[in-house]
């Protein structure tokens, strides 16, 4: 105002004298912390993830033996764990938000009707509780322990969890999974085939039939051609032991409860998000689409959802740094995540707060980065089309 | 400043004109020129000790305080005032506050302020010394053990250990009642003990080794446990061995993990745990079928079992799989606060080896039968003074709190609804493991 020319620079020394006041508190909060914990006898570092650990982890994706476990590979073991169910949950909670976004926008008054009232009543009561119920749910209808509900040979449904059959793919066995990726791989380069057929003007190629043949025939032609070679993949079947379904693959209850929460408490706001972006494409490209003879569920998959990507992606990725983040609610319903091991057990045994602390935070954000940088690509990618 | 809104001398606060003489005038001793440590550090240090001893001018200055002490009940303010106003703080004709008027110095005052919140009490001084200037005790304790501590329906905080805390208070201050407790997860409790949160830790927590030496202390135990199961009565299980395979939930960041990881190990059985949060969540994980069996210190097994929904059907196996010997902690490096922690438990203890009791202690003291007696209330020696207390320390705590046997009984004991045998935890006298060493 004064003066225009030194009205720059003034700023600069002003941004510049705040960057300095923001470092020398940083360090001065660092030092300080340091001082107390040296005056306090606290022994700071890093050197106790090495030892061991000794308590035991209701559910483990890694053998982990508490006799001979550290805590740096407890702490994996609930890494591991968080990444799980925060994967899964954000395809469940992707599938489950897109087809209810979709029935909002739906010509059916029902679908229309039942997909607000979904949107309405979870996305506005706290996670928390509705993790509480589904976990109470879960306990409450399914049948005690040792009475389980059979639905099919080897699979039984209790309190307890989930026990099915698993085939044991050590060994020769790998090649079943191999196969597995394989089709999916197989399945995206036709996909990508397809795309170009209908680029250039030709007609399109079966790739939903051919891609669920090649993701589940080439597994069983695997497993079949194992089995013809004598080499049998072996499975363990739960059976009843004294207290519990014992053997084969378990589905713990907490997990359960937790992903049912995760996904369908995401899934609506993810339907929002959806519905936002459906409404962001002009009139006049459905209009356009429909002139063109092509039925709704083509106008959408065809001309309606890809433009709508590029308004979807970027709050999409706000909502699964959620996700990811939300799944620390397990805590409060036995759920063996990073936060439960880290900040309840391995803080308490060890008394290494500030360690832990760091630990759990450093993983949280380098989770969240990398979920972070993977969207921006694709965003990229979907933007681009779009031009 | 100089307007003195409150002009009393309360035990139980620190008054905010203090704040204003002090802040300014320690601040003006260095010139205006602050570092963030230093002022950190200074201004803690001084608003707790300078003004006890007298030695700030500033404080004599502005008023005696001698002859309003008490104004102010302890238990009706806050300790934790709210973060000093340093505007409030600099005196309007001071360099300092010229300096204050310019933006860069205001953006220094605000992140000193920031300064001033993260850093952690002074701890120069000893622990009794800040607990006198305070005017009360600040005592950490579970956020609901029956028997141990949990607050009634008045909100009022009982329990062994809430007792053992108020024993401390009248030691101190010759009131129970001059204590503020705060509730601690166990995932939080040693921290408060180390950063300082809190004067001592009553909350039923096993003493061991890796806890002492991490910067904390230990006073006498003053309640032998071990940890025990609790199973349906339908199940007919009558020894921990039966429960090989079964599933228990637990509750996580105790030595229950650790110690049924162990047994199981050690004895070549498997398990499955469920660990939750807090006890709440374990019981009801218990109740629902979760698990098999519910595995904490067996004193809390008592109070878990009268949770349940039907008490008869439910079991506390009579073995114990571990040691949990709970004594309270504090933090490390202060002596003598070790030694009022510890023969606050053991002052209780010689009174019930003594057959002094709440109803009789004051008739006893008028007429005292035995040289032991006279030592214990304190007609004899100066044994409190020693400990940085009143020679009647003990006395006061007979008094207000009672003896062990009658803390006992009242709160876990035939007294209680729990009802859990005295068992380790009778005198050595009686076949027990508490002996309370001679005061003389």
């Amino acid at each position: 105002m004064a003066d225009s020319a030194l009205a720059p620079k003034l700023r600069l020394a002003v941004q510049a004298g705040l960057l300095l006041a923001v470092a020398a508190l940083a360090y001065g909060a660092t030092t300080n912390a340091a001082d107390k914990l040296a005056r306090q006898g606290i022994v700071a570092g890093f050197g106790f993830l090495r030892r061991a650990a000794g308590f035991d982890i209701s559910q483990t994706l890694i053998p982990y033996a508490a006799a001979t476990a550290t805590y740096g590979e407890a702490i994996l073991v609930g890494l591991l764990n968080t990444l799980l169910v925060a994967s899964l949950g954000i395809v469940l909670a992707t599938i489950l938000g897109f087809v209810v976004g979709i029935a909002r926008r739906s010509p059916n008054a029902l679908a229309r009707g039942l997909a607000a009232t979904y949107v309405e009543t979870l996305r506005n009561l706290p996670l928390l509780l509705q993790l509480l119920v589904w976990y109470v749910a879960v306990r409450v209808v399914l049948p005690p322990a040792l009475e389980p509900a059979v639905f099919a040979e080897g699979a039984f449904l209790t309190q307890r969890g989930l026990f099915l059959p698993r085939p044991d793919f050590s060994g020769t066995g790998w090649l079943v999974p191999a196969a597995f990726l394989l089709g999916i791989g197989a399945t995206l380069i036709l996909a990508r085939l397809s795309r170009r057929r209908i680029e250039a003007g030709r007609t399109p190629l079966p790739v939903l039939a051919a891609g669920s043949g090649l993701i589940l025939g080439l597994p069983a032609l695997a497993w079949i051609g194992l089995a013809l070679a004598g080499r049998v993949i072996p499975i363990a079947f739960p059976a009843r032991g004294p207290y519990d379904i014992e053997g084969g693959l378990a589905v713990q209850p907490e997990f359960a409860a937790l992903l049912i929460g995760l996904s369908t408490y995401s899934a609506a706001f993810i339907a929002e998000i959806v519905r936002a972006g459906l409404d962001s494409v002009a009139r006049g490209q459905e209009e356009a689409a429909q002139a063109l003879g092509l039925n709704r569920a083509q106008r959408l998959r065809l001309v309606v959802v890809p433009q709508a990507m590029r308004v979807i992606v970027p709050p999409l990725t706000s909502q699964y740094l959620s996700l990811t983040k939300n799944s620390s609610l397990g805590v409060l319903i036995g759920y063996p995540d990073l936060v439960h091991v880290t900040m309840g057990t391995v803080l308490n045994q060890t008394n290494q707060a500030v360690e832990a602390v760091a630990i759990t935070m450093g993983i949280y954000l380098a989770l969240s980065l990398v979920t972070s940088v993977a969207m921006n690509l694709y965003n990229r990618r979907v933007a681009l089309v779009e031009r | 400043m100089g307007v003195l809104t409150k002009p009393c001398w309360a035990e139980g606060s620190r008054p905010a004109w203090t704040r204003r003489v002090l802040g300014p005038n320690r601040a003006g001793s260095r010139g205006g020129v602050l570092a963030i440590g230093t002022l950190g550090e200074g201004c803690c240090a001084a608003i707790t000790p300078a003004w006890s001893s007298g030695v700030n001018p500033a404080l004599d200055r502005a008023g005696g305080f001698e002859g309003n002490a008490g104004a102010e009940k302890a238990g009706e303010s806050d300790a934790r005032a709210d973060p000093i106003p340093l505007k409030d703080a600099i005196p309007a004709g001071s360099s300092f506050g010229r300096r204050a008027g310019s933006r860069p110095v205001r953006w220094g005052i605000g992140i000193l302020a920031a300064a001033l919140l993260l850093a952690p009490p002074a701890q120069a001084q000893g622990i009794l010394a800040q607990v006198k200037a305070r005017g009360h005790l600040v005592c950490g304790v579970s956020q609901g053990v029956a028997g141990f501590s949990m607050p009634d329906s008045q909100g009022q905080w009982r329990g062994l250990d809430v007792e053992f805390c108020r024993a401390m208070a009248a030691a101190i201050f010759d009131d129970p009642d001059k204590v503020r407790f705060i509730p601690l997860a166990s995932p939080a409790r040693f921290t408060a003990v180390q950063s300082g949160e809190v004067d001592v830790l009553a909350r039923n927590t096993t003493w061991t080794l890796a806890r002492d030496t991490a910067a904390m202390n230990f006073g006498a135990v003053n309640f032998y446990d071990g940890q025990g199961f609790l199973v349906r009565k339908d199940r007919n299980i009558a020894e921990v061995r039966q429960l090989d395979r079964a599933t228990i939930c637990l509750q996580q960041g105790t030595t229950t993990e650790l110690n049924l990881a162990d047994w199981f190990r050690a004895h070549g059985l498997t398990q499955s745990v469920v660990t939750f949060a807090n006890s709440e969540q374990t019981l009801s994980g218990y109740e629902s079928g979760r698990c098999d069996a519910l595995s904490t210190d067996k004193s809390s097994l008592f109070g878990e079992r009268l949770k349940t929904a039907d008490p008869e059907a439910h079991v506390i196996l009579d073995e114990l799989i571990s040691k949990e010997p709970f004594a309270p902690a504090l933090r490390q490096g202060d002596d003598q606060w070790r030694d009022i922690v510890t023969w606050t438990h053991y002052a209780m203890l010689n009174a019930e080896e003594a057959g002094l009791t709440r109803e009789n202690v004051e008739a006893t003291r008028k007429a005292p039968a035995s040289p032991n007696v006279r030592r214990i209330l304190g007609l004899e020696g100066r044994y409190g003074q020693d400990l940085g207390l009143t020679n009647d320390w003990a006395f006061r705590i007979i008094r207000h709190v009672g003896n062990y046997g009658e803390v006992f009984s009242r709160n876990v004991g035939e007294g209680s609804a729990l009802k859990v045998p005295r068992g380790l935890n009778a005198l050595w006298t009686q076949g027990g493991l508490q002996y309370g060493p001679p005061i003389r």
